[in-house]
């Protein structure tokens, strides 16, 4: 194991020192850079541009050096912990995602929770009750998950958990708590405006998961070993739980890769219809007005979370399931 | 008979080993980095490290098998472990790649009395080794995990056919713990 952990690694440098050239070529794509943005929305103000102040923040910030020198001075301060300046809001980028950051990491872990206990009993429940009433019900139910767009199921429950509830229209918190420093009272605040989001983004993904895990176990409770384990007397809760079921967990184990990206850029959708202060909306706005050093920071972090996450479910699945695939071509 | 590792593939190891170390480093040494990245880099570059002194430990390593026993000579880490007392066998397979494809296995042997070996694919003659631990697991009709079984069968091993599925209320016992 140790051996591969060192392997995985080493493939893993490579891999996010080019993505994050990508990135950050990618942000310089478009023409001209944000300061030519802010010219141009000055002059079609009608206001004259401060060449002078324009040409001294182009110096500051390296924008008249070639694009690799920019790349090389962006990741070093990017190790330094100093992620540039947020140009469109006039301060550092670490204290423009600051809060969010959290309050998204906090949706995310809610939102993978909900789904993991919601998902995780009912697959049980549909694969081992096959063709039931209850299978049928639920993979209805399933598929609703499935069609419904996540922005019009937040609609609805922001609009029926106002009226039930009497629940502030969207935000994930009370607004005099909005730009305050973390207290028990603004957690509490966070807590309730949570159900709304965490239904909503979860929704989809429990539906996609109860299908997955209902079709990973069915094939294995078909598989001779299940079958001979319950002939020669296994109780069938324990030779469900002890072996088919574990095999089934792959996909969970494998989804892990793809939650730690969500923390930036997950339901940017929902987040954006639901008044979220998490970091999607952010991302999508400093897309918009290319504000560099913000959104090629968010790519970044973006890279390395997704980079982190797929070594992460690479090791659990190595620790699950280290077989060869036949016919796979291994080193004998 | 005695066996060493494959020296085109432990020169392989060296160069991943080195360059990983010259990549987490050189940032350590040229940037006054954050702390959580110092952390990060600082760990990683540990585990190069680690590696860089298994591969050389490798290097040294001669595995010898003959009727009794089998047998690891190689610095700090002299082992010998007879065929009669064999109680654990895993082999594993490890893959980088999505496909899985091109990847190394890893046979791990455990003594009576504790002592454990651990020996990679790129050993030459690694399936005569393994071929040889397998008839002495079969022999003491030790639990295999469904892995292990799947994985010496693709190394054309013929798995004698009492050691069935209705072994598997037994495979957490011999769960690799490396």
């Amino acid at each position: 194991m140790f051996g591969y952990i060192v392997r995985r690694l080493f493939v893993m440098i490579p891999t996010l020192l080019a993505i994050s050239a990508i990135s950050f070529f990618i942000i310089q794509l478009p023409p001209g850079d944000f300061l030519t943005t802010l010219i141009n929305e000055q002059l079609s103000r009608g206001e004259g541009a401060d060449m002078g102040n324009i040409e001294r923040l182009r110096q500051l910030y390296g924008l008249d050096r070639p694009l690799i020198e920019q790349y090389f001075i962006w990741l070093g301060n990017a190790l330094r912990g100093d992620f540039g300046y947020s140009f469109e809001y006039e301060l550092p980028v670490t204290t423009v995602v600051g809060d969010r950051m959290f309050l998204t990491v906090v949706l995310t872990f809610a939102t993978t929770l909900f789904i993991w206990i919601v998902a995780f009993p009912i697959g049980i429940y549909a694969a081992t009750h096959q063709y039931s009433a209850g299978d049928y019900a639920l993979t209805f139910i399933g598929f609703l998950g499935f069609a419904v767009p996540n922005f019009l199921l937040g609609l609805v429950l922001m609009y029926l958990f106002n009226v039930w509830f009497g629940t502030d229209i969207g935000g994930l918190m009370d607004r005099q708590y909005i730009d305050q420093p973390m207290s028990w009272a603004k957690f509490v605040s966070v807590l309730e405006h949570l159900l709304t989001p965490v239904i909503v983004i979860g929704t989809a993904g429990t539906a996609a998961m109860i299908r997955r895990l209902r079709a990973n176990l069915l094939d294995e409770l078909q598989k001779q070993y299940y079958i001979t384990a319950l002939a020669k007397g296994l109780p069938r809760r324990r030779a469900l739980l002890k072996y088919p079921l574990r095999s089934a967990l792959n996909p969970f184990i494998a989804d892990i890769g793809s939650i730690l990206p969500d923390l930036i850029s997950g339901a940017t959708i929902v987040s954006v219809v639901l008044n979220l202060q998490t970091t999607g909306p952010l991302l999508l706005s400093a897309l918009q007005s290319q504000d560099m050093f913000l959104a090629g920071s968010f790519l970044l972090w973006l890279a390395l979370l997704t980079v982190i996450g797929v070594l992460i479910s690479d090791l659990l699945l190595a620790m699950l399931d280290p077989r060869i695939r036949l016919g796979g071509g291994a080193v004998k | 008979m005695q066996y060493r590792y494959d020296q085109s593939a432990l020169n392989g190891d060296y160069g991943r080993g080195g360059f990983g170390l010259a990549l987490t480093l050189l940032p350590l040494i040229l940037i006054d980095v954050h702390p959580i990245v110092f952390w990060c880099l600082a760990a990683a570059a540990l585990l190069f490290a680690a590696f860089l002194a298994r591969t050389y430990q490798r290097q040294q390593s001669i595995v010898a098998v003959d009727d009794d026993a089998i047998a690891i000579e190689a610095p700090f880490a002299n082992r010998r472990i007879a065929w009669s007392d064999v109680s654990v066998l895993n082999l594993r397979y490890f893959s980088t790649r999505r496909d899985r494809k091109g990847g190394w296995m890893h046979l791990t042997l455990k003594g009576e009395d504790g002592t454990a070996m651990k020996i990679e694919s790129n050993l030459i003659g690694f399936d005569g080794v393994v071929d040889r631990a397998a008839d002495a697991a079969f022999a003491r009709r030790l639990p295999l995990t469904d892995a292990t079984m799947e994985n010496l069968v693709s190394l054309g091993v013929t798995i004698p056919s009492d050691l069935g599925p209705d072994r598997h209320d037994d495979r957490d016992g011999d769960r690799d713990d490396d």
